[in-house]
């Protein structure tokens, strides 16, 4: 069985049911309405990422549903990434923030996953100023400022 | 379409990403800019871990040394500012050089809202009087969720976890969901049974006690159960 999804700039995607479904948003949509082949709306997804979110669901279709419980404590976290979902998310950062945006609307928590971790890979062994240069941010601190904030939080340091 | 940003993205998955980092590039983090700094400084804070040995083997990641940099970095004045962001404590000494003590008395005064604590080590020396008082002003208005206190038999020179402490603790576990000891404490089956009427939430209870020889082993399932 397969469903047709629409994007935000009106394009038609057929997809498998077992594809789609793992948008638990779409799922909830498709349990509400029952048996239907009435065309699904996104209006908050584009045609490019939707592409990209089709693309991960494919690829994942076999995976359990079931998510490993994660720890309290989200540092212990493994950012550990699979080889094919790495090489899926080596996109321009706009599409990255774009997938990660579908995600949380589609809930698709893995892809969400995914997409945080991608993010927060980038962010990891970098100084404040390559970090303000990944993400295109302006220092708005004094010297001082900086000088002081840094000073406060040598505890938490490299040591 | 405007451009995104990471600033840009709801705080809910910022906060995701974040959380996912180390201490270290936390610090980073929130050297970045003032809204970096105003958003992301409470996570920073959020979990506080000090283990003071020279055992790589206990070490929760090799690239950081945790040994005694906490007190010697953090400023009172820093923690008067930021200690009540800390939810969780993770205090692990392994030498009987007062670390442990002087982390306890220092620090411990400005955490006034923590619901996670664990604590051990053959450093832990602390009386009953004080480990009373840290379960007292400690649990925040969540009170205490998580209590792990692994006392070392080695150094069981004088009681840590008397009947004061047992007290203290009885007080504040109404939002208790974990609760493991073990050591030479005055915990006995009777204080098991109160905490778990008294702790509607426990799912996990581990207590390895032993006062003069008697030793008391409970679990969940076996609440006051005698091994």
């Amino acid at each position: 069985m397969t469903v047709i999804l629409v994007s935000s700039d009106n394009q038609d995607f057929k997809v498998d049911k077992e594809v789609a479904e793992r948008s638990i948003l779409i799922k909830n949509m498709l349990e509400d309405v029952g048996e239907s082949d009435s065309p699904i709306p996104l209006p908050n997804v584009t045609s490019a990422v939707l592409t990209k979110v089709i693309e991960y669901c494919e690829h994942h279709r076999n995976d359990p549903v079931q998510v490993p419980e994660e720890t309290d404590d989200p540092r212990k976290r493994s950012n550990d990434i699979e080889e094919w979902d790495m090489k899926f998310m080596q996109v321009d950062q706009e599409m990255l923030f774009e997938i990660i945006l579908a995600a949380n609307y589609l809930d698709i928590k893995p892809l969400l996953d995914v997409g945080c971790k991608t993010v927060a890979n980038i962010i990891k062994g970098k100084t404040p100023e390559e970090i303000r240069k990944a993400f295109n941010i302006v220092n708005d601190f004094t010297p001082e400022e900086e000088a002081q904030i840094k000073k406060e939080n040598e505890w938490a340091e490299d040591r | 379409m405007s451009t995104l940003s990471f600033d840009t993205l709801p705080y809910e998955i910022q906060e995701m990403i974040i959380s996912r980092l180390s201490q270290h590039d936390l610090a980073a983090c929130i050297c970045v800019s003032q809204s970096w700094m105003a958003k992301f400084n409470r996570i920073l804070w959020r979990h506080i871990n000090e283990h003071e040995n020279n055992h790589s083997m206990w070490l929760l990641d090799n690239s950081v040394d945790w040994s005694n940099t906490f007190l010697e970095r953090a400023s009172t004045d820093v923690l008067k500012r930021n200690g009540h962001l800390v939810q969780t404590l993770g205090l692990y000494c392994d030498d009987g050089d007062g670390y442990f003590e002087e982390f306890m008395d220092r620090c411990t005064p400005f955490f006034s809202q923590l619901t996670s604590a664990e604590l051990g080590g053959m450093g832990m020396e602390y009386s009953d009087e004080r480990m009373a008082a840290f379960f007292e002003r400690c649990s925040g208005t969540v009170g205490w969720k998580r209590l792990v206190v692994r006392m070392h038999y080695i150094a069981h020179g004088r009681v840590q976890f008397g009947q004061k402490s047992v007290e203290a603790l009885l007080r504040h576990v109404s939002a208790l969901e974990v609760l493991h000891v073990a050591g030479d404490t005055f915990l006995c089956e009777e204080d098991v049974r109160r905490v778990v009427e008294l702790a509607p939430k426990l799912r996990e209870l581990r207590v390895m006690s032993g006062v003069d020889g008697a030793m008391i082993v409970v679990d969940r399932a076996s609440v006051g159960g005698r091994d």
